[in-house]
């Protein structure tokens, strides 16, 4: 069992808008460990990508702010860093990759240029050396012809190649977390099965840790040792992706989980959770999944359920799980 | 590029002969040309010369040859006024005009990127609300009236500078301001809402990501993008350039181009006023050339379609 | 501010439109306070005869550079006090309220209806055509309009047709450029294909399809460019290439008083200010409207 790198302690981030504060994530905690693949799983707007740009200290200013909790990186608590300090982690021990390829490129600027930037900046590489890094960039990402590619503009690229160059970027400097957004939503599905066998080389290659960050439980399947499943910017149930699977606790992953079409079933109807979450603006005091949930008890709509561990390394917040 | 450039050059001298043709029928359609080309005290013998050189007598054809080759050639013909080669009075005065326009264009272009980008990123604090409101102000309050303000304010009441005329460098400063407020507020506009739109951007969250520092975020990665869009409007913003300059010299009698063919448009002088507009067509055409080839090079998009 | 608010689509998006109090109050103002004076201003064009009190063209030697009321020796006779002929300046303001709106309003008419038919032409047509209209739009957009009018007042002479005509020829550029982007994107949605398909002509489906979807963008810009207009007739009016005299215009009352600025500041000061009004009251109003019906268009 390796070591904790990351360890998410009662995050909570809240926008301010001119119609209230939005509780975006309420009480997050979780850990990724080196080398792992982490994932977070929920619905849009349940707080998953707020906790990836948290964990960057990139929240949208000035409405977005994190107002309490702990993000400990290997043994540093990044919301206490200067952000110049911060700045030095970004890129360098911690890196993100974002959902659409054809937008996260700078258009003006060759692709070596963009990887080469981050290179220069954090390594303090001369001129000569940053091409060598940057084409290694390219190739760790398994992208053709690397010495020519780099004079290339994104605008000559594929939506697959782009969203390869973005990883290019994202571990040109080898980081030891990579937090990927949805990295293959916007790609075709052979591409998209192409990239995630790429990336689990990529981590056997550099041992980064990965939290992967989805709406897909079959790309979990496919991606993720662990898995943490949000809730209206709760974490509602943690587990080993196999046990999740086998053994989904909490009454949204159950759902989650059976509304994930299969070709081996036999009934052709697709599930889906009735109803919708609730606003961030007006939150229950209650169990915030408790409006949809089928088993819904009185204790649900009054208090919050607690985290509870029922097996190493299994936790869930349901009061219907003793 | 290179085929970009000839491309755009060609269009450049297909517009020329089209300016060209245009005033020559236009001269054409509003009666006889001489009596644009004539002056009061003309002689008939001199009418008949002028005739004889324009071609009248000839096919359309042929007088549009013999006007389209005196154009090349540099031969405007004579003002009716002062009775001097049209092409000598403005060499006179291009340089003065020119004399007020760039450092107008260069202090407009610098004020508007700083303040543009400085109110974009700093959204709705002070600074960017005075932008706002400069931009508003100086898209409505017309800058000849502006002008006179400031010339009631500083040279009547104040005495600090000179009304008018061209002189040391105090004669410069009202006229470049007042060449700068006609270009600012609307190049100051485009600047700042092309960098909101950019802010917004993933790949400048993704240049966040990377751990740049903001002054690279800035002025490297968004500002490019952000110009861009102001560039396709280059045109409209030379326009106002001109009419600016024209403006500023009549309101502070300086000896340029503008008032030189305000002038000739006041006593009907139409070989200067033919030989303005198509030297300031020339030079329309000229920049946007420049403009287009600036746009080429911005935007990697345009130096590799295959058009 | 909410394009930020990560992944939160509409359907669990609460109200967050619903601006505070004091910004919605801002809000109206800057549609409401605009429209008023534009309003006004109507008002006073229709009914300038029976609103001004004196006759706007009469001169008068012996009241010369008389002053506004609130000043010494100002009476109420002459509320804005009078010019370098004795007019009253009130009385050629309001009169010159007819010139302003009538010259920015046929140019508008005229150049909106060329701009959208050559724009809804390009961009529907496409190919050589398309390239060719572009082309001749933005040597057009980059042509002064001032230089224009020089050049037309030397050939047909100064006056209320040179001015509508000489703002006229280029001012159709912006409209065609932007209807042309509306039509290129009308022209591949899906109602047009369908059209096309089921076999309409295309003179059909540009008038029929296109137009009706090109109309939002259009008003927007013909209410921006009714400001515009009004300060570029004052331009040409103030250089003397506009309406010309005795006829009252704002430019050219602002011309008027040029020589006067040491010793009569009102009749340069007044014109000056009705023209700043008018002017942002059209910008607001067009910035309004935009924002109610197509926020799309910012870069206007």
């Amino acid at each position: 069992m390796s070591d904790i790198l990351l360890q998410v302690e009662n995050l909570c981030t809240s926008f301010f808008t001119r119609a209230g504060e939005f509780k975006a994530i309420d009480g997050v905690s979780f850990y990724v460990r080196e080398g792992e693949t982490f994932g977070l799983v929920g619905e849009s707007a349940c707080g998953k990508t707020v906790t990836g740009l948290s964990i960057l200290r990139l929240l949208p200013e000035p409405a977005g702010r994190i107002i309490g909790g702990k993000i400990i990186l290997d043994g540093t608590n990044l919301i206490e860093l200067s952000k110049k300090e911060m700045r030095a982690y970004r890129g360098k021990m911690i890196s993100m990759i974002l959902q659409d390829p054809m937008t996260s490129l700078n258009p003006v600027y060759t692709v070596g240029n963009q990887i080469g930037e981050s290179v220069r900046l954090h390594q303090g590489l001369r001129d000569d050396m940053v091409e060598d890094e940057v084409i290694s960039a390219l190739r760790l990402l398994r992208i053709p012809a690397p010495e020519i590619r780099i004079r290339d503009y994104p605008f000559q690229m594929s939506g697959g190649m782009r969203q390869r160059v973005v990883g290019s970027i994202a571990m040109s400097c080898r980081p030891r977390l990579l937090i990927a957004d949805e990295p293959t939503t916007a790609l075709d599905a052979t591409i998209q099965a192409q990239y995630i066998a790429l990336f689990k080389d990529i981590q056997k290659q550099t041992d980064v840790a990965i939290i992967f960050i989805t709406h897909d439980f079959g790309v979990i399947a496919q991606m993720c040792h662990r898995v943490a499943v949000m809730y209206a910017g709760k974490i509602v149930e943690t587990a080993a992706t196999s046990t999740i699977f086998k053994a989904p606790k909490h009454p949204y992953t159950a759902a989650l989980i059976n509304s994930v079409p299969h070709l081996d079933r036999k009934d052709d109807r697709l599930y889906s959770i009735e109803g919708q979450p609730p606003s961030l603006l007006n939150l229950p005091p209650g169990c915030r999944f408790a409006p949809r949930c089928h088993d819904v008890q009185e204790v649900c709509h009054q208090q919050q359920p607690p985290t509870v561990e029922i097996s190493d390394g299994h936790s869930v917040s349901c009061w219907g799980v003793k | 590029m290179t085929r970009f450039i000839i491309i755009r050059l060609l269009q450049t001298v297909i517009a020329l002969i089209g300016i060209a043709v245009l005033i020559f029928v236009m001269v054409r359609l509003s009666g006889d040309p001489i009596d644009l080309l004539r002056s009061a005290t003309s002689t008939p013998e001199e009418i008949e010369n002028l005739q004889r050189q324009l071609g009248l007598d000839k096919s359309n054809l042929e007088q549009f040859w013999i006007f389209a080759t005196g154009l090349v050639q540099g031969d405007f013909g004579e003002s009716l006024l002062k009775r001097r080669p049209v092409a000598d009075m403005i060499k006179d005065a291009l340089p003065n005009s020119l004399r007020l326009t760039v450092p107008a264009f260069v202090i407009s272009m610098v004020l508007a990127l700083a303040l543009g980008v400085l109110a974009a990123t700093r959204r709705d604090t002070f600074l960017d609300n005075g932008v706002k409101f400069v931009a508003i102000l100086g898209q409505s309050i017309p800058g000849f009236w502006m002008a006179i303000m400031a010339m009631l304010l500083f040279a009547v009441i104040l005495e600090w500078l000179p009304t008018a005329g061209m002189g040391g460098p105090d004669h410069y400063v009202m006229p470049v301001g007042t060449m700068a407020f006609f270009m600012l507020p609307g190049m100051m506009r485009l600047v700042r809402s092309g960098m909101l739109d950019v802010l917004d951007s993933e790949y400048i969250k993704l240049a966040r990501i990377k751990g740049l520092p903001e002054r690279i975020i800035i002025w490297k990665h968004a500002l490019r993008n952000a110009i861009i869009a102001p560039l396709t409007t280059a045109g409209m913003i030379m326009a106002g350039l001109i009419m600016g300059a024209v403006i500023t010299e009549i309101i502070f009698n300086w000896p340029g181009m503008g008032r030189l063919m305000l002038e000739a448009v006041y006593a009907r002088d139409f070989p200067v006023v033919q030989a303005c507009t198509l030297l300031i067509a020339v030079m329309v055409l000229g920049m946007n050339l420049l403009v287009d080839i600036t746009y080429a090079y911005v935007d990697p998009q345009i130096r590799y379609e295959k058009s | 501010m909410l394009s930020i608010m990560p992944n939160i689509e509409d359907k669990t998006r609460p109200k967050i439109s619903g601006l505070s109090r004091r910004a919605h109050i801002m809000r109206s103002l800057t549609c409401i306070v605009p429209l008023t004076i534009l309003s006004l201003l109507v008002l006073t064009a229709i009914f300038a005869p029976w609103l001004a009190p004196h006759d706007p063209i009469k001169v008068s030697m012996t009241e010369r550079r008389l002053p506004p009321v609130f000043m010494e020796g100002g009476s109420t006779k002459y509320i804005l006090g009078t010019d370098h002929l004795g007019r009253d300046v009130l009385s050629r303001a309001i009169y010159g309220a007819r010139i302003s709106l009538s010259v920015s309003l046929l140019v508008i008419a005229i150049t909106a209806s060329v701009g959208t038919i050559l724009g809804i032409a390009a961009g529907y047509i496409g190919g050589r055509t398309e390239a060719f209209l572009m082309r001749f739009t933005d040597i057009s957009m980059s042509f002064p309009p001032l230089v224009l009018a020089m050049l037309l007042s030397v050939i047909l002479g100064p006056g209320y047709i040179t001015v509508v005509l000489a703002l006229s020829v280029l001012g159709w550029a912006p409209y065609a450029r932007l209807i042309r982007g509306e039509a290129l994107r009308i022209r591949n949605s899906d109602f047009v294909s369908q059209a096309r398909v089921s076999g309409a002509s295309p003179m059909r489906i540009m008038i029929k399809h296109i137009f009706p979807n090109v109309i939002n963008p259009l008003i927007i810009v013909m209410t921006m460019a009714v400001g515009f207009m009004i300060l570029a007739e004052a331009g040409l009016s103030f250089l003397g290439i506009g309406i010309p005299p005795p006829d009252p215009s704002w430019g050219s009352m602002v011309a008027d008083g040029r020589g006067d600025i040491d010793r009569a500041w009102w009749i340069t000061t007044f014109p000056g200010i009705l023209i700043g009004m008018v002017v942002m009251s059209g910008n607001f109003f067009g910035d309004w409207l935009r924002d109610k019906m197509d926020p799309r268009l910012r870069q206007l």
